[in-house]
Order: C-alpha cells, then sequence, then structure tokens
C-alpha cells in the first residue's frame, strides 16, 4: 500500500504542469450583435444622450461585457482602423475625456439591450472631427487554461464640430487600377491585355483636422470623346480619410448592388464590380473630388488619367494588319521603282 | 561593284529604312500605350473661396443659409442660380434633389456683389437677379432666411451654383461650382434599417452566432515529441457597406517570464522547436482545421491563407470584407510546439478576436 501510495505521489510531482481534460465548458456568451458606427454633429458646448444597441446572440448564456473608449487611427491606405489599446496618451481627435457610458453591462439571452452613452463637447472644442472606439468585451474567459478564446465587437464613434476647420486634401493619384483578392491592396495598371478594367481608384492625402469623406464623380470616354461609362458616385460606400491619412478610394466603373435576404432578420447589402464591356482601345478617365461642408470652404480637385484596354487577339490582328499593310506598301514601292528602272534603261 | 550587287545592295539599304521606319512607328505607339498620361486638368472656371453654413444641421428645420465665394477674375455678373441637389456634379442634371425647401426663402443680407433680388424660386432652386454689371474679386456673401433642411437622417447635399453675364439667369453660365453641407441627426430615425455588425467566437459556432459552445482550449501535458493542435472558430456579417475586419490579439502562451516562442512568419509545423501559431485553413499537417465557409464575401488575410503554414502576431488581421456581407465561418487552427529544453510551468493565454466595422 505504501508502495503504491509513494508512486502516485512521485508520479503528481514529475508532471510539472497542469493536467486537465480538453473543456468545452463555456457559461458565458461570445455571441453579440452591435452597431458599428455612430456619426455625431455636434458644437462646442453641446451635449448628447444615446443609446448604443446590443444583442446577446446566444439564446442560452448571458453576455457579459467590459465597454471602454479606445482611440484608434488608420491603420494603412484601406479602411481598417488601428485600435490604439495600450496607448498611455490620448489623440489630438480623442472622445475619451468625452464619453461617458457604463463599463459593465449584461445583456440576457438572446435579448437586446440599449446602453445609454452620453457625449459632452466642452465649450473650448475647435472646429474639426474627433472620433474613438468603444469596445465591448466578452468577458469570462478562463484564465487558467491554456488558450482562452474571446471576442469582441467594436462600434466606431465620430463627432463632427462644426466651424472654421484646417481642411487640406490632396489628389496624389487617380488611375484604373487591379485589387488583390481581398481588395485590400492592388497596384495602378494603364495596360491591360487579358481581364477588362473593372475599378478606378484615387489616392487623397489628408493633412487638415477633419475626417473627410469626399464626394467624386468619375466619367470615362473612349478615343472619340464618347462617354462610356459615369460613376455618379464614385465613394458609394461613404468613406473617410482620417487626419493623417493618406486613402485609397476604390470605384467600381460598374457597380452592382446586391441585395441578400437573411434568416437573422437582415437586409444585407453589397456592392460588388460587375464587368465592364470596354472595346479594344484607349479610355480617358475624368475625375471630379469635392469636400468641405458646414462653413468649410469647399473644394474641388480634378484629375485625368488615361488607361488601354489591348486584348492579346487584338494585338495579333493590329500586327497581322500591320504587316499585311507593311508588305502591300514594299511591294508597290518595288513595283515603282522597277518601273522607275524601265524608264531609265529606255533613255 | 557590278551591277547585279549594287541592286542588291540599294535593296537592302530599302529595306532598313522601311525597318527603321517600322521600328519608330512601333516605339512611338508602345511609348503612347505605356505612358499612362496624368493630366490635371480645369474642366471649367469655378468660383474661389466658397463654402455654404446653415444655422442649424437639424433635418426638416427652418434655418438660414449662407452662401459666400468669390470671382477669379473681374466678370459682368447679372443674376445668379442656385439648385439644390444631392451631388456637386454641376455638369450634368442632378441625379437627386433633396427633400428640402426653398421656395420660402428670403434674401435678407448681401455683401460684395449686392442689387440683387429673388426673381423666382421654387423648392429647390432660387435665381436672383439684378441689372447686369462688372464684378470685382472680392468675396461675396448672401444670407438666405426661411429654408427648410432636406430631410432624412445625416444627409450630405449641395448647392450648385451658376453665375450669368445676363439678368436673367438665360444663356452660358459663367461660373459653375458647388458648395456642401450636411444634416445630422443624432436620434436614430426607426423607419431606416441601421448598420448592424454580427460578431461570435467560441470553439464551434453556427450560422449567425445562434449557437456558440466553449470558449476555452486545454492541451494537457505539453511535450517536445509530440505536438499540439486544436481548432476554434469565429464568424461574422454586417449591413455597413464598407464591411468589416477581424484581428487576434494577446500574448503567446507565457508562464510568468517564460514564453513559447510565436511564429513571426508563416511557418510549417514542426515537432520538438518552439512555435505558436495559427491559421485559418484546411490542413494535412496537422491534419485540421477547415477552409472559410458561408455565402459572405469575407476573406482570409494572406499571412493566415497558406494550409500547414502558421503564423502568430499580435494585433495581426486575419480576416477582412471589402463590403457588406452576408455570415461567414472561420476556423482556426492553432499549432503548440515546445523543446526539450522548455522550462516548466503552466503555459497560458487569452486570445481576443476584435471584429470592427471598416471607415
Amino acid at each position: 500500500m505504501k508502495r503504491y501510495l509513494r508512486m502516485f505521489v512521485a508520479m503528481t510531482v514529475m508532471a510539472g504542469f497542469i493536467v486537465a481534460q480538453l473543456g468545452n465548458v463555456s457559461g458565458q456568451s461570445n455571441a453579440l450583435a452591435i452597431s458599428p458606427r455612430k456619426d455625431y454633429n455636434l458644437s462646442p458646448g453641446q451635449s448628447i444622450d444615446d443609446t448604443l444597441t446590443v444583442t446577446n446572440r446566444n439564446s442560452e448564456e448571458p453576455l457579459n461585457l467590459n465597454l471602454s473608449v479606445i482611440d484608434f487611427d488608420s491603420q494603412d491606405e484601406t479602411g481598417t482602423p488601428k485600435l490604439m489599446r495600450d496607448a498611455t496618451e490620448r489623440t489630438a481627435w480623442s472622445l475619451k475625456n468625452f464619453i461617458d457610458l457604463p463599463q459593465q453591462v449584461v445583456v440576457a439571452p438572446g435579448e437586446t439591450t440599449r446602453i445609454p452613452i452620453r457625449i459632452d463637447i466642452p465649450a473650448d472644442t475647435g472646429a474639426g472631427s474627433y472620433y474613438s472606439a468603444i469596445e465591448y468585451s466578452a468577458g469570462g474567459a478562463n484564465g487558467e487554461s491554456q488558450v482562452n478564446i474571446s471576442a469582441s465587437g467594436v462600434s466606431l464613434v465620430f463627432v463632427t464640430v462644426p466651424g472654421q476647420a484646417k481642411q487640406q486634401l490632396s489628389l496624389l493619384q487617380f488611375g484604373a487600377f487591379v485589387q488583390d483578392q481581398s481588395g485590400n491592396t492592388g497596384s495602378f495598371k494603364g495596360l491591360y491585355f487579358s481581364d477588362r478594367p473593372k475599378v478606378l481608384a484615387y489616392r487623397l492625402k489628408n493633412d487638415g483636422n477633419i475626417a473627410e469623406n469626399p464626394n467624386a464623380t468619375i466619367i470615362v470616354k473612349d478615343f472619340s470623346g464618347k462617354v462610356v461609362y459615369e460613376i455618379e458616385d464614385a465613394n458609394q460606400k461613404d468613406q473617410l480619410a482620417l487626419r493623417g491619412q493618406t486613402r485609397r478610394f476604390d470605384s467600381c466603373i460598374n457597380p452592382e448592388d446586391v441585395v441578400h435576404n437573411t434568416s437573422a432578420g437582415t437586409d444585407i447589402n453589397s456592392i460588388v464590380c460587375g464587368d465592364t464591356n470596354f472595346a479594344p482601345g484607349r479610355y480617358t478617365a475624368e475625375l471630379s473630388v469635392t469636400y468641405g461642408s458646414n462653413g468649410n470652404e469647399t473644394r474641388t480637385l480634378t484629375e485625368k488619367t488615361t488607361f488601354w484596354y489591348l486584348p492579346w487577339w487584338f494585338i495579333g490582328l493590329m500586327v497581322v494588319g500591320l504587316a499585311v499593310l507593311i508588305g502591300a506598301g514594299f511591294y508597290v514601292w518595288r513595283r515603282i521603282e522597277s518601273y522607275k528602272g524601265r524608264k531609265t534603261r529606255r533613255r | 561593284m557590278n551591277k547585279h550587287n549594287r541592286l542588291l545592295l540599294n535593296i537592302v539599304s530599302q529595306k532598313s529604312r522601311f525597318l527603321y521606319v517600322f521600328l519608330v512607328f512601333v516605339g512611338a505607339l508602345g511609348l503612347s500605350m505605356v505612358t499612362g498620361g496624368v493630366v490635371s486638368a480645369n474642366l471649367y472656371a469655378r468660383l474661389n473661396n466658397r463654402s455654404l453654413t446653415i444655422g442649424t444641421t437639424e433635418p426638416g428645420e427652418i434655418t438660414s443659409y449662407t452662401v459666400t465665394w468669390q470671382y477669379p477674375a473681374s466678370s459682368t455678373i447679372g443674376s445668379v442660380r442656385f439648385v439644390l441637389c444631392a451631388d456637386p456634379y454641376v455638369l450634368d442634371a442632378c441625379s437627386m434633389t433633396p427633400a428640402g425647401n426653398m421656395s420660402s426663402a428670403l434674401l435678407s443680407s448681401q455683401s460684395g456683389e449686392t442689387g440683387f433680388s429673388i426673381a423666382s424660386q421654387t423648392a429647390n432652386e432660387i435665381l436672383m437677379t439684378r441689372p447686369a454689371s462688372l464684378a470685382g474679386t472680392m468675396q461675396n456673401t448672401y444670407v438666405f432666411d426661411n429654408v427648410m433642411n432636406p430631410t432624412g437622417i445625416h444627409s450630405k447635399f449641395y448647392w450648385q451654383i451658376f453665375t450669368y453675364p445676363t439678368a436673367d439667369g438665360t444663356g452660358t453660365p459663367n461660373y459653375i461650382s458647388s458648395v456642401a453641407s450636411a444634416t445630422a441627426s443624432p436620434i436614430m430615425i426607426n423607419t431606416k434599417v441601421p448598420p448592424i455588425l454580427y460578431f461570435c467566437a467560441a470553439l464551434t459556432i453556427d450560422d449567425w452566432c445562434e449557437t456558440v459552445d466553449g470558449n476555452f482550449i486545454d492541451y494537457g501535458t505539453l511535450d517536445a515529441e509530440n505536438g499540439h493542435s486544436s481548432s476554434s472558430q469565429f464568424g461574422a456579417a454586417t449591413n455597413a457597406l464598407g464591411g468589416y475586419v477581424v484581428t487576434v490579439n494577446g500574448n503567446t502562451m507565457t508562464s510568468g517570464n517564460k514564453k513559447i516562442q510565436a511564429l513571426a512568419t508563416p511557418t510549417a509545423y514542426q515537432t520538438g522547436q518552439a512555435q505558436f501559431g495559427l491559421n485559418l485553413r484546411a490542413n494535412i499537417n496537422p491534419a485540421l482545421g477547415q477552409d472559410v465557409y458561408g455565402d459572405g464575401t469575407a476573406l482570409v488575410t494572406a499571412d493566415y491563407d497558406t494550409p500547414d503554414m502558421f503564423k502568430y502576431q499580435d494585433g495581426d488581421i486575419v480576416a477582412t470584407s471589402a463590403t457588406g456581407t452576408v455570415f461567414n465561418t472561420f476556423t482556426v487552427t492553432y499549432v503548440v510546439n515546445v523543446p526539450p529544453d522548455l522550462p516548466s510551468g503552466v503555459y497560458n493565454t487569452t486570445l481576443v478576436y476584435i471584429c470592427t466595422a471598416s471607415f
């Protein structure tokens, strides 16, 4: 008996790591539906009381949420926010000190809760854009286990303080664009050999203190000047160029609005780039970007670019045609020279 | 040199000349192809230093509109037309007229070029006129009272401005521009579907996060000879047109100040070495994981999109959708391998998946 007891103790000591069975224990929801973005227009000294809607998608477990206000910046030239969760100082556009909301909320299974939020803009706040993020962290991860999984949703909050603000947008680049599979990166291209161009993109640099939501239009003309495509809204997703950001705006030449009816009770709209029907040739695109509102000067930026669509079959045709032309021309020249030669000999 | 050779030489030199001309032509054609050509273009004469200020941004409110601009050069001005429009594109017919109302507007004040009065007005257009006269380049400001803001929530709108040398708004305008403003209501109007972002993360989830199960993984004893892998899932959907991104956040597995090295670049699974990483694909080694599925358009980002290659960096984007999308489910495969000399301890981590709409 003592021998078995000693063996047992020795095995336990030699383990060195906590051994526990794989667990599927939950007891806490990690499923939520939130408002992804809130926009306000508040003057200095003005306050607003609003609500944030949160739904617990889990029909069995409660959703314990910790709420916090976090600053964010732009991550790259897309609309991906870079959350500054570990920042110790506020950004120049931070709303951290202006937002008041509860720090913890419990949402019953399958229920929707409206969380009160108050935004106070101090009277000495200058005109411009201010923004921060509200993170809803689903608590309850078991910190003793080896890999804990937790979910957080984030709402982006934008406040525009009207008045004369510094606004400065520069148009850096405009042209036909080829997106990568994710749509986040890609390259400008002036010559297309296989696929027809589907996207025109423009890059704006924002050196002002307003998060600009530009309005843009693009006209595409063929070599004869005939308008083949007119993009009335080249910022259809109402995207922003944040303070200090160089933002690329991609615009479908032939946008298609796709609506999905969902089992969740919400219709989902997607904008996808449909096929274009460019014939081979040279095209010119003209861009006009307008920005500045609510007392700020309205400005317009314009740019023109060209691109070619030359499919391989067309190039082949052109080469053959050119060869025929040159051959015919050479033949005619030879005949003329031969005739001249005979005339000279007769003399 | 005999006649035959001279003839040959002549033919060759003529052929060379043709070849030269042909090459120059092709070269010029090629040069014109690749030279994309970005040329700044002023499509039409615009007003300078222009803006529109509205008294209140509440939709549907009666308020004052102050519009101001400068003429770029001295010009004969007899009339000015203001057109309320949803777009600033003045070279084409207005795409849509916001639901504002200028039919009762009053010109209460004017400075700079003065002498104007309202000759005609409708809900979306005002024509003010004066006897045609030369206008200077000073700042001109006009205040219109009793204008009703467009209704709706957070609506940007424009006043398109056309100035004419004639006194009745006819003929070719000498300047055309637009000025912008916006209304913004902080309270959601219930008739419009608000944007929503759906998100969940757990060991297993189902469509639209209606059932989520499990939130921790325990590998048991970690040893160098046997690799360790497991999986979890997350899913998202949104009707926000800009789409969403999902990031993974947290440290690698640590025990006090000891840690299992995270894979900084996509790396193959290898037992006996310090590895902590993940990917979002169906793998062969280890035989675990699943490709993203669902009717949505979301995609896995490049660094986490290769089977049997694993990576982990705190804050990395793992999934994105460029537009509004229905639900997609992503399966995350985690790998943990340890070297023989890993110090003993309890190693753990908390990974927080954060879903954010794009702006």
